[in-house]
């Protein structure tokens, strides 16, 4: 198990670095020069000097990239240009409002995509599987930004029943989890559709298998093999489909964050890219990536756990 | 999983489940005429075909002028005249959804083109060359562009190079959905290159070229076209996603994006300007997946719908 979990990490540094030089290598993609861009209406020779010295734009390449990655490492995520306020605290301000958005909305998911999808695979090939199969199919190929439009349009303009803007009260927490409702069930509807299929899908090929059968000629009933026997084996897909969905989720809720008016990372990198602060962006994505990374990371330690061939590898 | 060895990174089990239970499909015969037999496809065909044919002959067939302003009539609900209502400025949303085809459809199939080709080629390569230095730089270069956040990714690029041209935009949206494909080509080709007929070709001396593109392609293929029906709907959207927050096609061409926005904007005036071009989308993203559901089991007869 230690071998493998080193063999993951020694990989995952490797993705990072890649993900790094990317990263660095989109402020080269900026047309122009990229001081006067970032710097826009207000740029004149001095605060053009200063910009690029500020910035290190007038050394060459591998110093840039090299000074790029050491202050990554020491938690220097960028800058704002504009003010020179450093990005990493308001992006960790703003990450706990990202983080229970998609916690929330993988919650309700799992809930309600894992129960229809036992239900499904349990009474198979009768109505109620057929009504599923058919909803989770329309589920899936819903699109987040559209439904959070349609939810806006009927359960906030129309009928009032929830708040349409904004992220609640400080300090309140009914207020705060009231304002996730709408927007949390947007983002939940494709995965609810994703899950049910793939808990469905992956539970029918268990209880198809010899084992299950064995256990079902040896008169265990049906409801405690699903759950002592099968469960645990269809558990591997659940996990990472779950764990690297909640991952998308925190840059994927951009469109959600921006609809419904709330504080969240991708909103901070849209209104970063907006105001062309590039650096701010850098940082934001680079958080994010790391986010997502330490998901993986575990997701491969709990699947490993589940099923120990992963790690015999 | 049959091969453990693909088995040992999240994002590779990730597209392998993908793989397993949406793709399983052979190479067949007749598949165009296979797809229309079953009722999902001829959907599916029926809306893609309107699509197309909407791009095609956009200006002769909208019933208004789409850009013309008339400020008197502005948030019409629908009638006989405007079948969708018209926007805060009095323009006609059903001759602006469909002028909007014109843009978004040669984006979307240049798109998929791209991703296929690209996708297909490095996904051989790397099944081909297992173990082999090559192999490890393309999964590195997967793992890399995978671990964005895929929107993210897309949109940073779009504001720092600038949408403006739609080269642009199709570059970007190929490098966004180019690593999926290779990841589940490269799977398909490792069990492919086990074959017998690969291994007689390789001791008849034939080509690598000529065994990469003769002998894997026309058996690796099949699931990546199920993929593309599909990635068609998700390219379309992302697009709209894209104009939504005003970085994709520029004003004045008009886009389903755009208009969305504008509805959201004006959401207490009238829903009507946001209903159009929700109805638009969803018949879309419908349409491609009933397309891709029936391309499926044409290509895998054996399955019904929804398994």
């Amino acid at each position: 198990m230690g071998k493998y979990i080193a063999k993951r990490l020694v990989l995952l540094i490797f993705t990072l670095m890649g993900v790094m030089i990317i990263l660095f290598g989109m402020i080269y993609l900026i047309p122009g020069d990229p001081a006067v861009i970032m710097l826009h209406q207000r740029v004149n020779p001095e605060s053009k000097a200063l910009i690029i010295h500020r910035l290190g734009l007038d050394q060459p390449m591998l110093i840039r990239f090299g000074r790029y990655f050491w202050g990554v490492l020491h938690g220097d995520f960028g800058v704002y240009v504009m003010t020179n306020r450093a990005v990493l605290p308001e992006l960790l301000r703003v990450l706990p409002y990202t983080l229970g958005l998609a916690t929330f909305a993988m919650g309700i998911s799992i809930i309600i995509g894992v129960t229809l999808g036992i239900l499904a695979a349990f009474y198979k090939d009768t109505l109620f599987d057929h009504i599923v199969t058919v909803l989770s199919t329309a589920a899936v190929s819903m699109v987040d930004y559209v439904a959070a439009l349609i939810l806006l349009l009927i359960f906030a303009v129309k009928l009032d029943w929830f708040p349409s803007l904004g992220i609640g009260e400080r300090g309140n927490i009914i207020d705060q989890l009231y304002h996730l409702i709408l927007p949390a069930s947007a983002l939940a509807i494709s995965w609810v559709g994703y899950i049910e299929r793939l808990v469905r899908e992956s539970l029918g090929e268990v209880l198809s298998s010899d084992y299950i059968k064995t256990a079902r000629l040896f008169g265990i009933p049906k409801s405690s093999i699903v759950y002592k026997y099968a469960l645990r084996n269809a558990a591997k897909a659940v996990v990472t489909v779950v764990g690297l969905g909640w991952g998308v989720l925190l840059g994927g809720a951009v469109f959600i964050e921006i609809i419904f008016n709330r504080l969240g990372l991708g909103k901070s990198i849209i209104q970063a890219l907006y105001s062309r602060e590039y650096f701010a962006a850098q940082g934001g994505i680079l958080v994010i990536v790391i986010l997502f990374v330490g998901v993986v990371i575990i997701v491969d330690i709990i699947c490993a756990y589940i099923d120990p061939r992963i790690r015999l590898r | 999983m049959k091969n453990s060895k693909n088995n040992y990174s999240a994002a590779q089990r990730w597209y392998n489940i993908k793989r397993r239970f949406l793709y399983q499909v052979k190479k067949q015969k007749r598949v165009l005429i296979n797809i229309i037999k079953t009722p999902q496809g001829i959907v599916g065909t029926f809306i893609i075909a309107g699509l197309i044919l909407c791009a095609l002959a956009g200006p002769w067939i909208t019933p208004q002028d789409p850009f013309k302003i008339v400020i008197a009539n502005r948030f019409a609900p629908p009638s006989f005249k405007y079948l969708l209502g018209t926007d805060f400025l009095g323009r006609d949303i059903l001759s602006r959804i469909i002028i909007s085809t014109r843009v978004v459809v040669p984006i979307s199939l240049s798109v998929i083109a791209i991703i296929i080709i690209v996708g297909m080629t490095s996904g051989m390569v790397a099944g081909y060359y297992s173990n082999t230095i090559v192999e490890k730089i393309i999964i590195w270069m997967f793992d890399s562009i995978n671990t964005f956040p895929g929107i993210i990714l897309v949109l940073t690029l779009a504001a720092i190079v600038g949408s403006s041209s739609k080269i642009v935009l199709i570059l970007l949206m190929s490098l966004w959905r180019f690593p999926g494909y290779g990841r589940i080509v490269r799977v398909e080709t490792l069990s492919v290159k086990e074959e017998v007929y690969i291994k007689a070709a390789q001791a008849l001396g034939v080509k690598e070229k000529g065994i990469l593109f003769h002998h894997i392609m026309p058996n690796v293929i099949a699931p990546i076209i199920v993929l593309a029906g599909m990635d068609f709907g998700v390219v379309t959207m992302m697009l709209a996603g894209l104009s939504f927050l005003g970085m994709g096609v520029q004003p004045p061409a008009c886009s389903l994006g755009r208009m969305l926005q504008e509805g959201y904007v004006y959401i207490h005036q009238s829903s009507w300007m946001l209903v159009g071009p929700i109805l638009a989308l969803s018949v879309v993203m419908i349409g491609c997946s009933l397309f891709s559901a029936g391309l499926r089991i044409a290509l895998n007869p054996k399955e019904s719908f929804g398994r």
